[in-house]
């Protein structure tokens, strides 16, 4: 995992996953039924822990995503999120960067990749 | 674990939501992302939206729903999915996922589907999200035998 950097833990109580699925209006609650974390949360998660980690100002936009799903974790599972900035590019008057994360429960148990290109506008 | 028939993964049930203040602040509070373009009227007319949006992710949201609705655990581990965020919901919107296969592939075990993904606005029908999904599964469960 060189160049990858702990971005923070995340917590995954059953009240949260539940706020979560509350929040994004999903009603079909098929993550409380297998006791799941949906892997989307976890990004979710992560987009918000990375705008203080690299002092992403506000108004910065999200324009791409991939999420590689491996595993889930379980109501309750601590999951270690590491991640990855790629070197910014700056273009008429834009920059935009990359944002890779792993997520793990546990050392060698990897949940999910993602990856992120943000973009802030007017700098 | 139950078998899929082609005809049924054509097209996936499409997931909607109506997106409001509280609908935002909701995602907020649950993700930790708290830029002010979501929630600060006054920044947000600053910016080239000229006003408040929703969270690119919680936009993304309906299409892992859609997936998971059809596909469980087969899209929970090991699906995939590869998007662009080509326009942002706003307050008062409804918007809705869809999907549709755009192909199916053995290889060796396993098949491999290939699903043309996307969110839009209900009202005006522009794209908000577009993208691919894989998802692989065991090949004995697909029922090839029923177009």
């Amino acid at each position: 995992m060189e160049e990858y950097l702990l971005l923070g833990d995340i917590s995954t109580e059953e009240w949260e996953v539940k706020q979560f699925l509350e929040s994004v209006n999903d009603v079909q609650f098929n993550n409380i039924a297998y006791q799941a974390v949906p892997n989307v949360m976890l990004v979710s998660r992560s987009i918000g822990m990375m705008l203080s980690a690299f002092s992403i100002p506000d108004g910065a936009v999200h324009t791409s995503q991939e999420i590689y799903n491996f595993g889930v974790a379980s109501f309750g599972d601590v999951v270690q999120c590491y991640s990855k900035k790629e070197k910014e590019r700056i273009t008429g008057g834009m920059k935009l960067f990359g944002v890779s994360c792993k997520f793990y429960k546990g050392k060698d148990n990897i949940l999910c990749e993602s990856r992120s290109i943000v973009i802030v506008k007017n700098i | 674990m139950s078998k899929y028939n082609l005809e049924s993964l054509k097209q996936l049930d499409e997931i909607t939501c109506y997106v409001d203040a509280s609908t935002i602040t909701k995602y907020a509070e649950a993700s930790g992302d708290h830029n002010r373009i979501h929630y600060d009227e006054q920044f947000a007319r600053s910016t080239e939206f000229g006003g408040i949006i929703a969270h690119g992710m919680l936009t993304l949201n309906l299409i892992s729903q859609m997936l998971d609705l059809k596909f469980g655990m087969d899209w929970l581990v090991g699906g995939s999915l590869k998007v662009k965020f080509k326009g942002a919901a706003r307050l008062d919107d409804i918007i809705y996922s869809w999907g549709s296969l755009k192909s199916i592939k053995p290889l060796d075990e396993k098949m491999i589907l290939t699903l043309d993904i996307g969110v839009k606005n209900r009202k005006n029908l522009s794209e908000l999200i577009t993208g691919t999904a894989i998802i692989k599964m065991e090949r004995s469960r697909v029922d090839e035998n029923t177009e």
